[in-house]
């Protein structure tokens, strides 16, 4: 008898599936309307990097704390050595990678077109790395938050925390990247 | 584990999926022209991209923690473990995609957007849907036998991998779906 039965997994994961693609429908409708932003390619351009890279380092902490639970090496306790090393991790990872980015980010869209004179290195990475940051110390806390509770539940963390990550992270990496932006501004 | 080999492990993955993401939403600017000719796509499309990406990376996930926990192996990958979770991850992909192509046309609806069949919408999240979640599927696997052959920890990426390379063969499944349903209507 195997441990993992598929009529489990999708009973698990159908509801929460469902609720998320409902949410990122409705994001992408609020998005539509923000024709002020939305209009601006260097927005257009950072939204899917901030975005996706949030949503993965929240998906690799919480596939890292849904094997730890599983296995026993972290225990649900906020004070677990285990798992501060594993949140400490997630945000060392953040701030290293979206600094890479940032950079990476100003070299690459001058290729395929889109102007970044206005706006100048500085501000661009003060806008990727404050966004970014933000992000991700909001992702941990929900990743840990998500995976502490579907385990007390009795249900397994793998299916529950990352579609919560990524589809809070959209919703959450939209409005840290537009709070950037409305303080830094990019004109 | 110790912080330092989860960031040696993630971090070069992470950046290259980043810089994936660029390319990938400078690419989607790109084909708006094509998405007037099926209205109601523009509703599709994310739904269906986060859709993949939830339903792949938790198959990663989960297949990531069996490992932990010794139910799979280098040497029996293809056990019933493996296949339960791969029949569970493409039949949630099935339902999901025609619960998609109802949500995409309900939204149409409410919002007054102009909008396909819903049968039609149901049917491209039911093709792009299933041919995305296949391939991904065996993906999956593909990346859990480098992991074990590397000595990596698939947890540590499982998850970018899936979600990068996952968003692109989505898009490409996408619009090779709509493609056809242009060519045929």
């Amino acid at each position: 008898m195997a441990v993992y039965s598929a009529p489990k997994i999708i009973k698990e994961s159908i509801p929460l599936l469902t609720i998320c693609i409902g949410v990122e429908v409705l994001i992408g409708q609020v998005l539509n309307t923000q024709q002020s932003y939305m209009t601006i390619p260097i927005i257009l351009a950072l939204i899917p990097v901030i975005n996706g890279v949030g949503g993965n380092i929240g998906s690799i902490l919480g596939a890292r704390l849904a094997s730890g639970l599983h296995t026993g090496i972290i225990q649900l306790d906020f004070k677990d050595p285990e798992l501060r090393k594993n949140m400490s991790s997630a945000f060392i990872l953040g701030v290293m990678t979206f600094t890479v980015l940032g950079a990476l980010v100003y070299v690459i869209l001058p290729l395929v077109g889109i102007d970044l004179s206005v706006i100048g290195f500085g501000r661009l990475m003060a806008i990727v790395l404050g966004a970014g940051i933000l992000l991700v110390l909001a992702l941990i806390c929900l990743s840990v938050i998500s995976a502490f509770y579907s385990f007390k539940k009795g249900m397994d963390p793998d299916n529950s925390v990352t579609p919560i990550i990524t589809t809070s992270g959209d919703a959450l990496g939209i409005l840290c990247l537009f709070l950037m932006v409305a303080m830094i501004g990019v004109t | 584990m110790e912080v330092k080999s989860i960031l040696r492990q993630s971090l070069p993955l992470l950046i290259l999926c980043g810089i994936g993401e660029i390319v990938a939403g400078s690419v989607f600017g790109w084909m708006a022209d094509f998405l007037e000719l099926l209205p109601g796509l523009i509703v599709l499309i994310p739904a269906i991209m986060g859709l993949k990406g939830n339903i792949d990376v938790t198959l990663g996930s989960r297949l990531g923690s069996a490992a932990h926990m010794g139910l799979i192996a280098p040497g029996n990958i293809w056990n019933q473990e493996t296949k339960q979770n791969i029949i569970a991850s493409i039949s949630i992909g099935v339902i999901m995609a025609i619960i998609a192509g109802i949500l995409a046309y309900i939204t149409c609806w409410l919002l007054g957007l102009p909008k396909l069949e819903v049968y039609e919408l149901i049917g491209i999240a039911l093709i792009a849907g299933t041919m995305a979640g296949v391939i991904l599927a065996f993906l999956t696997i593909g990346i859990m036998i480098i992991a074990f052959k590397r000595g990596l920890d698939p947890d540590n990426i499982t998850a970018p991998s899936l979600a990068t390379v996952g968003d692109i063969i989505t898009l490409g499944c996408i619009f090779l779906t709509a493609f056809i349903f242009i060519e045929v209507i």
